[in-house]
């Protein structure tokens, strides 16, 4: 058989093969659950308090190397900052052609008595594995959303301790959204932040007040209502998305988040 | 006495072993910010190529596969470690697998280009496999099947022709011969 006839055939393989991949998709669609694809909706809502920081007085949150906290240009120096975790029950789908069905999470939040400013920030898991995946703050590409609140600071913060690694450059957080039976029981649901080198996973997920800039950008606002997007760039969707919340004073005893978050698709 | 004479010379698994390096070395220098899949296919079927372009031994793609694939387990790499050893070997034995059927004519641009696209179309069907015995959910693996499959076929296509290109410029140049292991 000569060269030309081999080549021929070789990319009448290549097409067949990819006709079958399209054919396998195709017939396979129907069969995949709905649950498995992000369906726009209420994914949580829910009210915390100033005894869900489980975490801080500190001025870092966790990456490889650790991250400052504030992202935004009146960050102070020597700031410490008490911290929160929530799950938002959803993950963003942006930016992938593996994924058809794009969307962000939007997160709308409600602060009362807010004393200080408060920083959100963003985690996520890959599904494949444990590596976690953050918004980038400061240089290129930066993002984040800053909250300044007008109240003055309260007088000692509950159940906060220091954030230490549970491994080289792994961290073991407990979630907000899950109490236990009593206000300093917090094991019923923790989640491990795992980062396996500098520079990966950082600028996977974004802060956006426009889910077409996919990338988002640094915002600083006095308004104790709102809202901002959740998106992601590169890969699969997360399994896990978690929602930093961080104060940088010690909250009055009126302090409450209100917290939702729901799939929309697009942009 | 005569010395043992093994299927590859010293040379040869030397050769082969830089290649592997080099594969490891690629895919930790480049990025490529394209966010589609198999868009680093471009450069990390290069060295492999190359290799076994050199080499043109049955056999000496799947040693770069290998060697790659057990240094990118353990620098950890990619996401899915020790299980990423199959996704490089699987790229190595379809270049061997072109080699075979074309005469390891890997200095020809169109032969360059079905070797590549082959090795990454290997590659991603060997990564679905590993995800789906991992238990991934359905849908991360099936949506976009056919989409990924055409990028993959693009970019490792695309890897095939430059490492062809450099091949036959290697050749020109007298750096390597036709017969050079």
């Amino acid at each position: 058989m000569n060269l030309r006839l081999r080549i021929g055939l070789a990319f009448l393989v290549f097409g067949l093969f990819i006709f079958g991949m399209f054919t396998v998709e195709e017939i396979s669609l129907p069969f995949i659950s709905e649950k498995q694809t992000p369906v726009a909706g209420l994914l949580l809502d829910q009210v915390f308090t100033k005894a869900d920081f489980r975490y801080g007085p500190q001025s870092w949150r966790p990456y490889y190397d650790p991250l400052a906290i504030d992202p935004g240009q009146n960050a102070s120096a020597g700031d410490t900052w008490y911290m929160m975790y929530i799950d938002l029950n959803g993950t963003p789908a942006s930016g992938n052609p593996n994924v058809r069905r794009l969307g962000a999470l939007k997160v709308s939040y409600h602060f009362s008595a807010l004393a200080g400013r408060a920083a959100f920030h963003v985690y996520g898991s890959r599904p494949d594995s444990s590596q976690t995946r953050t918004n980038r703050q400061t240089g290129w590409n930066s993002c984040g959303y800053v909250v300044e609140g007008p109240d003055k600071p309260g007088q000692y913060m509950p159940a906060t301790t220091g954030l230490a690694p549970s491994a080289p450059h792994e961290y073991q957080v407990t979630i907000a959204n899950i109490r236990g039976e009593d206000s300093n029981d917090f094991s019923a649901a923790t989640r491990i932040l795992r980062f396996d080198r500098a520079g990966s996973g950082l600028d996977g997920l974004h802060i956006t007040r426009d889910p077409a800039v996919l990338k988002g950008e640094v915002t600083e606002t006095a308004a104790l209502q709102g809202s901002f997007f959740i998106t992601a760039t590169g890969e699969n969707p997360n399994s896990d998305l978690l929602l930093l919340v961080a104060v940088n004073r010690v909250q009055p005893d009126g302090f409450a988040l209100s917290v939702r978050s729901e799939f929309v698709e697009g942009p | 006495m005569a010395l043992k004479k093994y299927y590859f010379s010293l040379y040869e698994i030397a050769l082969m072993s830089l290649c592997a390096a080099l594969v490891v070395a690629l895919k930790t220098i480049f990025t490529i910010p394209l966010h589609m899949p198999g868009s680093s296919g471009i450069f990390w079927v290069v060295p492999v190529i190359i290799g076994a372009g050199i080499v043109k031994k049955a056999g000496s793609g799947c040693y770069i596969g290998l060697v790659s694939g057990i240094l990118a387990s353990l620098f950890g790499l990619d996401a899915l470690h020790v299980l990423d050893v199959f996704k490089f070997f699987a790229l190595g034995l379809m270049v061997d697998v072109t080699g075979l059927l074309f005469f390891n004519r890997f200095d020809h641009p169109v032969i360059g280009f079905i070797a590549g696209a082959a090795g990454n179309l290997g590659k991603m069907v060997v990564n679905y496999a590993v995800q789906t015995l991992l238990g991934i959910p359905a849908t991360f693996i099936i949506i976009g099947m056919g989409i990924a499959s055409v990028t993959h076929f693009i970019f490792g296509g695309i890897g095939g022709i430059i490492a062809a290109l450099i091949l036959s410029r290697l050749l020109k140049a007298g750096v390597i011969t036709p017969d050079e292991t």
